[in-house]
């Protein structure tokens, strides 16, 4: 099992961090591509709330899904900042590792970085250095 | 377990059956969302950071999880997709799509009436997906 990358979004949808790790394919163009995750995490948000067999209940919320060859887990803050990942198809929900990354990473060293306006992009050295050292201490970062 | 909904949408997005099971919507605005998906799943495979295990593009989804239901997709050769909307601890949905699938070729695709990437309006076929929609539920 291993991670491939990580997208972290701002609320008003700009990407305001990215990171790869074993990524195979590589992008023509990061930065559209970026654009396209987000528009397409839009739709699926969208067509979950729409599919649901509960119109209901509020809120539908989107957990992961899956194809032949990756696995993408979709994690929404209160405030609306978005964390996805994609690993290996057969790893277990990485909400949890999402959680933490946030918790204990995103809102300690970008946060509360004084010099961080919201809605910028990421440039915070220790944010990025614990944050390597979370994904790489995950046990589904290990390599097949 | 519970199947909510199964639909089959043609190679160009369009749905061409839904099967509409207890407490899905009302409208039809179903047509819609079954062309939503053919745009997701398109895109995912898009997106995908790795090369298919087989070589070539990755598939699109197969698998989603949310936290009131789960979506199995199944993508058959010609490019027409099965999905089915499941409660969220369903497994082994990907066996029964398959076995859609051979409803569709045995009672769709041999009807001499049923042109190809139409809407499905065969009784038979109607009766024989209840059915088995019916024989999970005690699973």
């Amino acid at each position: 099992m291993t991670i491939f990358n990580l997208f972290i979004y701002s609320r008003q949808g700009n990407c305001i961090y990215y990171e790869e790790w074993n990524r195979k394919n590589v992008s023509s163009n990061l930065d559209e591509e970026q654009k396209l995750m987000y528009g397409f995490l839009w739709q699926i948000k969208n067509f979950v709330q729409k599919s649901s067999p509960n119109p209901e209940l509020e809120k539908t919320g989107f957990h992961f899904f899956r194809t032949n060859s990756y696995k993408l887990h979709f994690f929404e803050t209160a405030t609306n900042i978005k964390f996805v990942i994609t690993s290996d198809p057969d790893a277990p929900d990485l909400r949890d590792l999402l959680k933490t990354i946030y918790k204990n990473t995103f809102v300690e060293y970008v946060i509360k970085n004084p010099l961080y306006t919201m809605g910028e992009p990421v440039r915070c050295e220790l944010f990025v250095e614990k944050l390597q050292l979370e994904v790489r201490a995950h046990t589904s970062y290990k390599q097949k | 377990m519970i199947i909510y909904s199964v639909y089959i949408i043609n190679k160009a997005g369009g749905v061409i059956y839904h099967q509409k099971g207890e407490k899905s919507g009302k409208s039809n605005d179903y047509l819609r969302y079954g062309s939503i998906f053919h745009g997701l799943y398109t895109i995912s495979s898009q997106l995908s950071p790795v090369p298919s295990p087989s070589g070539g593009n990755s598939s699109g989804i197969q698998l989603l999880q949310t936290d009131t239901f789960r979506l199995f997709a199944y993508q058959i050769p010609t490019g027409v997709k099965i999905y089915a909307i499941t409660e969220p601890t369903a497994n082994g949905i990907d066996a029964i799509l398959k076995q859609v699938y051979v409803l569709y070729t045995d009672f769709v695709l041999k009807n001499p009436f049923y042109i190809i990437e139409q809407p499905i309006r065969c009784e038979q076929f109607d009766i024989a997906l209840e059915k088995l929609i019916n024989s999970t539920l005690s699973l």
